[in-house]
């Protein structure tokens, strides 16, 4: 387990608090580059990390393909002739 | 057109409201498309629209099933940081995710995962769905859920606590999940030790 800081801009190890923390935006497609390669750094020798890691990725992938929908062709139909009155 | 359906299912719970809903909703858009200063934010703004005339039109009679009322801390989204993200931890959950017994669980999640999602609160719920179905920034979510961006990033930690309380809950409550017998040390204290 590393030390926690909060300044890692110039690329030096980052500790748990932060990689949960980048974890999560970077599941949501929020982290930059540079963090996304100190995250990974970090989850290559820390355990309870890389295990979060799996499992908050298989979780939303779930969350994704459990959740899609599509619309029905009677909805696509409906706006066609909504739009035609315009 | 898709994404616009899936998020007014979800907010209303019945096929024919999110039909109308939809359809409402894009013909509001289309006949104040002229407001819209930048056709780059069309997308959130559209979802707002959504989310605008459901609040106005279609909650009180929306189908719902009534949402766990799990407790959360007073602390506003922006306050809420790391630390009482950890306190609210199922760490269970994620002991017993590493465990080999996983597969039994994993057909189950299957089946549960959408009935878990229904039971968030609608603010955690639509948030998820925007950001991990449908694929908008946080930035583009705010815009259509009139918050902050912080707020989104805020529902969005503790939306996934949520959902893993109520998974985890649903599995206990089908006999799939037992606490685990060696939980050695919690995994916030292994954070905060240095």
């Amino acid at each position: 387990m590393n030390n926690n800081s909060h300044d890692h801009k110039n690329g030096d190890e980052i500790g748990c608090l932060d990689a949960i923390e980048w974890l999560y935006a970077w599941l949501d497609g929020e982290l930059d580059e540079q963090s996304v390669s100190q995250l990974e750094q970090h989850i290559s020798h820390c355990r309870s990390c890389f295990s979060r890691r799996q499992m908050e990725l298989e979780l939303t992938a779930r969350v994704e393909k459990s959740s899609k929908s599509r619309a029905p062709g009677i909805l696509q139909d409906r706006l066609r002739k909504l739009m035609d009155e315009f | 057109m898709d994404a616009l359906y899936g998020v007014a299912l979800r907010l209303t719970g019945k096929s024919a409201d999110a039909e109308d809903l939809v359809a409402e909703a894009v013909t509001k858009a289309w006949c104040a498309l002229d407001s819209l200063e930048n056709r780059a934010h069309f997308r959130s703004w559209l979802f707002r629209i959504l989310r605008n005339l459901f609040i106005s039109n279609y909650r009180k009679q929306s189908v719902r099933p009534v949402e766990i009322s799990w407790s959360l801390p007073a602390a506003s989204d922006e306050e809420y940081d790391i630390c009482s993200w950890l306190a609210e931890q199922p760490n269970d959950f994620l002991q017993w995710w590493a465990n080999p017994e996983r597969e039994v669980y994993n057909r189950f999640l299957g089946e549960q995962i959408m009935s878990a999602i229904e039971e968030l609160p609608e603010a955690f719920r639509v948030t998820v769905l925007l950001i991990n179905v449908e694929g908008l920034t946080y930035d583009e979510a705010a815009e259509a859920l009139g918050v902050p961006a912080g707020t989104i990033r805020s529902r969005m930690k503790r939306g996934r606590t949520l959902l893993q309380k109520v998974l985890w809950q649903q599995a206990q409550d089908a006999g799939l999940a037992v606490q685990c017998q060696d939980k050695g040390e919690p995994y916030e204290q292994q954070l905060t030790r240095s």
